[in-house]
């Protein structure tokens, strides 16, 4: 038996071995069920990170100013590397990096309140018939097919909020491709460092035989168990207990660890939440995770809009293009979409509280790196930046875009939870051809 | 739109004496007949251990302990199963469950908006209390309707008051006073239809018009809120009758959903004819949701499905049961012992979950007991009581350790959405692999259960081994088991403390399904 077994040696392969020894029948239970997930469709060309501005960034304030209209506010316009795109000036670094970027200024869609809003964005659906429509870092998830390593296919990183407690993780898709969460979601001091995936690690105390013997006795009390109540729960409880033993493997728990990077490259990204979330997102992409969403919130800015802004794209500036100087520098920007979006945009008309207020009829979003021709501004709001003067964009069209720049067919269908199928994207979106470095399907 | 008559009314069946027995009989028939159109063999009756664990979780909302387990099993008569859910029903933790569970539906704002977090304990007061008095659920919900709310010209009316005080107004309050989110919460909850998809324009499938979800909001247009948040105090303007459709200029009047148009109540606010309306014996869709709610609570699927999506084009699985159970639950005026009583005594709910012949898998048949996960209020009562933790040495400043305890859990499950399926995210699998409750319970220094049992049985392994089964699973093991994991204690890892190797075993009843979940 292992009595002398190397610590170092991976967790899974350990676990796997010794489930065999001692219950060869069972071994199945714990091993992936790789040939049947295989099949199908090739993996995606390339992984996403998407970055969430929970709350509704303003739009024009950051990518669509309007400098020449009492609307525009006081942030002024600045050059970007591309010739005649202008960010706001509190945007200097990523403004480096428009070659690579492209905006989409005309963003319009139907939905002001947060929750719904969010949830419209994220899933590309309105509410309907009671299908619980997956949101994209799902939908990607399961395009990637079965996990490979021992990292997870999506991993969403400081989430709170980004969920309705009335919809499961996952959506129709089940939990297998619910998000691995990131960042503790409570306040609760005990439950470890801000940044880290919660009670990764073995309890203190607990040698590995003790692990080795506990797996067993689990093994052997849940069989029977679970054999005679086959169906959907059965197999969440063995596929979660088979990934979460993977993920403790040190090879996966070194992937969240940032103590590997050197200071100074952590300093690069900004020593807050978002910067760090952001250098964990190109740990993850390295590591071929195929979708990773970092949230930075606050953008809710109906009073005090401006003073809020600037602070946000100070964090947001520094920590996205050092982003794109990693992913630039290590190869990894062709096979990287960025995106920049969230739930809505805010009134070009400043409200008496020097706030801006929820505007979905025509806003902002940023598209950039893999799959991507950048360098370039999509659609045009009016010079009041009320409504949207040429190339309208909607939910479904943006979504569309993601999937063709991730090399997915936006026509793709899974089976939902009311056993209709359901396109990837609506059947209506069209993608953003001009912005693609491939054309769609 | 389809009048009432065509959507629920179609042969009413007698209504029932009130008696229970005769209810189960019914609901057998009725499945039964399904069952033989369908061709599928139900599963068994689940033995007692089984049966026990079920009815503790779903009617007081924990696990019994092991020695309740003992003594039920030890228990001849004949009508025990009865007789339990009788004693569980009148057990003050009956009441308390019942209250979390129905604040879960009718406040889940409260999992988003941590702040509301302050209604959580008035309103399950109230719930409470209500149940402990055994109102009727008509009354219950006129409660919530017809709350008082002061006059413009009065002082405003407080949301939040003593926070232990039975507060039945915290339903308005958490729906932020909006009368839109009131109407759309309250039909679909309490008539188990979903309106709100016609908030904003009319839906080509749903037979709801716009006017129609805006004339069910006119009701409560007279609220309002004296300030800005969730716990500013309300007035109301009592004869305002009309709301705006949609912050357009035009203006919808009450009117109910089968067309009826309120008598004109004076100065009476339209809330009290909106709920007498909806409680009425004769609207047909009350009674039918709340029977579907709480057969899918204890059966694990409603007989329509979703519970709260009752339409046309949505029929339930069995709607002559439906009818039936809703009618004698309307005659028995709404009283929910009556009905929890009569689904607990019915074969249906008392098979096993076993899958024991092909088919029975089909949820809407119910021919074996689904499986279901604990609501998280269920779970973290019974690791409490499963594991006692119990570290007094270990009190956090001011903080009730327990309470902390149990606070972490409802966290961690309250983020895993989903109240029928149990599905396991690799989140909640790391939780109780690795997280510091089971690991304290799961050690001799800290775990209370495993220092009694070696304590109380100090050389006898096979009855350590039979107390833990009995601790979490609510069972004995069987004498495989038993052998089995006797033999893995004795003969492995000889270097590691007994105490250590017990802790073992308890780690992986905590970690298993079958400790996880109502089944």
């Amino acid at each position: 038996m292992f009595t002398q077994r190397d610590s170092m040696l991976p967790r899974r392969l350990w676990l796997g071995s010794t489930a065999a020894l001692a219950f060869g029948a069972s071994l199945r239970c714990w091993m992936p069920a790789v040939a049947a997930a295989v099949e199908g469709s090739p993996r995606p060309k390339r992984s996403c990170i998407l970055l969430w501005m929970n709350g509704g960034p303003s739009q024009t304030d950051t990518f669509d100013l309007k400098p020449d209209h009492a609307n525009g506010g006081p942030f002024r316009p600045i050059e970007t590397r591309t010739p005649g795109i202008q960010f706001s000036e509190h945007l200097p670094e990523i403004a480096k990096w428009s070659e690579h970027l492209a905006v989409v200024r005309s963003m319009s869609t139907k939905e002001g309140d947060h929750g719904r809003a969010r949830d419209n964005l994220r899933t590309g659906y309105f509410p309907q018939a009671s299908i619980q429509f997956p949101v994209l870092g799902s939908l990607v998830a399961k395009e990637a097919g079965e996990q490979t390593g021992d990292l997870p296919n999506y991993v969403s990183v400081f989430s709170r909020g980004l969920f309705s407690p009335g919809m499961p993780p996952g959506g129709f898709l089940g939990p297998s491709y619910a998000p691995l969460v990131v960042g503790r979601e409570s306040d609760d001091q005990m439950a470890g460092p801000p940044l880290s995936v919660e009670n990764l690690a073995v309890a203190r105390g607990i040698s590995p035989e003790q692990v080795d013997e506990r797996l067993r006795l689990l093994s052997a009390l849940e069989q029977p168990f679970l054999a005679a109540r086959p169906g959907a729960a059965a197999e969440s409880h063995r596929e979660a207990y088979r990934k979460a033993n993977r993920l403790m493997s040190p090879a996966a728990a070194k992937a969240f660890s940032l103590d590997h990077e050197p200071a100074d490259v952590r300093d690069r990204y900004g020593r807050g939440q978002f910067g760090q979330g952001c250098l964990l997102a190109r740990r993850l992409v390295e590591r071929n995770v195929p979708f990773v969403e970092v949230s930075l919130g606050g953008w809710d800015t109906h009073e005090a809009n401006f003073p809020r802004v600037q602070s946000l794209c100070g964090t947001l500036d520094t920590a996205w293009s050092a982003l794109m100087r990693d992913l630039s520098e290590r190869g990894l920007l062709e096979t990287t979409l960025v995106v920049w979006m969230g739930e809505f945009g805010r009134t070009p008309v400043i409200n008496p509280r020097q706030g801006r207020d929820h505007y979905p009829k025509a806003w902002s979003v940023v598209l950039g790196g893999g799959g991507i021709r950048g360098g370039q501004v999509v659609g045009r709001t009016d010079a009041s930046g009320l409504v949207v003067d040429d190339r309208q964009v909607s939910t479904p069209d943006l979504l569309a875009t993601i999937f063709v720049a991730l090399g997915i067919d936006p026509r793709k269908q899974n089976m939902s939870n009311v056993a209709r199928p359901i396109r990837l994207a609506d059947p209506d979106a069209k993608p953003i051809a001009e912005i693609l470095t491939e054309s769609p399907a | 739109m389809i009048p009432w008559i065509l959507l629920g009314l179609i042969g009413v069946p007698p209504a029932y004496s009130g008696d229970q027995d005769a209810l189960a009989r019914a609901i057998d028939t009725r499945i039964a007949e399904h069952l033989s159109i369908e061709s599928v063999e139900p599963a068994p009756p689940a033995d007692d251990a089984e049966f026990l664990r079920r009815a503790s979780l779903d009617l007081i909302g924990c696990i019994p302990t092991a020695d309740e387990v003992r003594a039920f099993l030890a228990d001849s008569d004949l009508d025990k199963r009865s007789k339990l859910v009788d004693r569980l029903i009148a057990d003050v933790r009956h009441a308390r469950h019942f209250a979390r569970t129905w604040r879960a539906l009718l406040l889940p704002e409260i999992e988003t908006e941590p702040q509301l977090r302050y209604l959580q304990p008035g309103f399950e007061k109230f719930l409470e209390q209500r149940r402990l008095e055994n109102a009727g659920f008509d009354v219950i919900v006129r409660d919530l309707l017809t709350v008082p709310i002061a006059s413009p010209d009065q002082t405003p009316e407080f949301v939040l008051r003593d926070l232990n005080q039975p507060n039945p107004i915290a339903f308005i309050a958490s729906k932020n006073a909006d009368p839109a989110k009131i109407a759309s919460s309250s039909i679909r909850t309490f008539l188990g239809l979903r309106l709100e998809c016609a908030e904003c324009h009319n839906h080509p499938f749903d037979p709801w018009t716009r006017e129609q979800f805006w004339s069910q909001a006119a009701f409560f247009a007279g609220i309002e809120r004296r300030g800005k948040g969730p716990f500013a105090p309300l007035v109301e303007v009592a004869d305002r009758k009309e709301i705006s459709l949609m912050n357009t200029e035009r203006m919808v009047p009450v009117q109910f959903l089968d067309e009826a148009k309120p008598r004109p109540a004076g100065t009476q606010s339209p809330r009290v004819e909106f709920a007498a309306w909806m409680t009425s014996p004769s609207n047909p869709y009350f009674a039918k949701a709340i029977v579907n709610r709480v057969w899918s609570q204890l059966l694990g699927t409603g007989l329509t499905e979703p519970v709260d999506d009752y339409s046309a084009a949505n029929p339930p699985s069995h709607p002559e049961l439906l009818d039936e159970i809703a009618a004698a639950f309307r005659a028995s005026r709404y009283d929910v012992s009556f009905l929890l009583r009569a689904i607990c005594r019915s074969e249906a709910y008392r098979r096993t979950s076993r899958l024991t012949h092909d088919n029975q898998s089909q949820p809407e048949l119910f021919a074996r007991m689904a499986i279901r996960p604990m609501s998280p209020d269920q779970f973290a009562d019974s690791l409490v009581l499963a594991v006692q933790v119990q570290p007094a040495d270990e009190r956090v400043a001011g903080d009730d350790v327990e309470e902390l305890d149990r606070r972490r859990i409802l966290n961690l499950l309250q983020a895993e959405g989903s109240a029928t399926d149990p599905a396991t995210s690799v989140t909640q699998a790391l939780a109780f692999m690795n997280g510091r409750i089971v690991d304290r319970a799961t050690k001799l220094a800290t775990g209370a259960r495993l220092q009694r049992i070696l304590d109380e049985f100090p050389d006898e392994l096979d009855r350590q081994i039979d107390e833990l089964f009995l601790a979490t699973l609510s069972r004995l093991p069987t004498d495989a088991e038993r052998d089995s994991i006797a033999t893995t204690l004795k003969t492995e890892h000889a270097n590691q403390e007994r105490g250590d190797r017990l802790g073992n075993l308890l780690w992986a009843l905590l970690n298993s399904p079958e400790f996880r979940w109502n089944h």
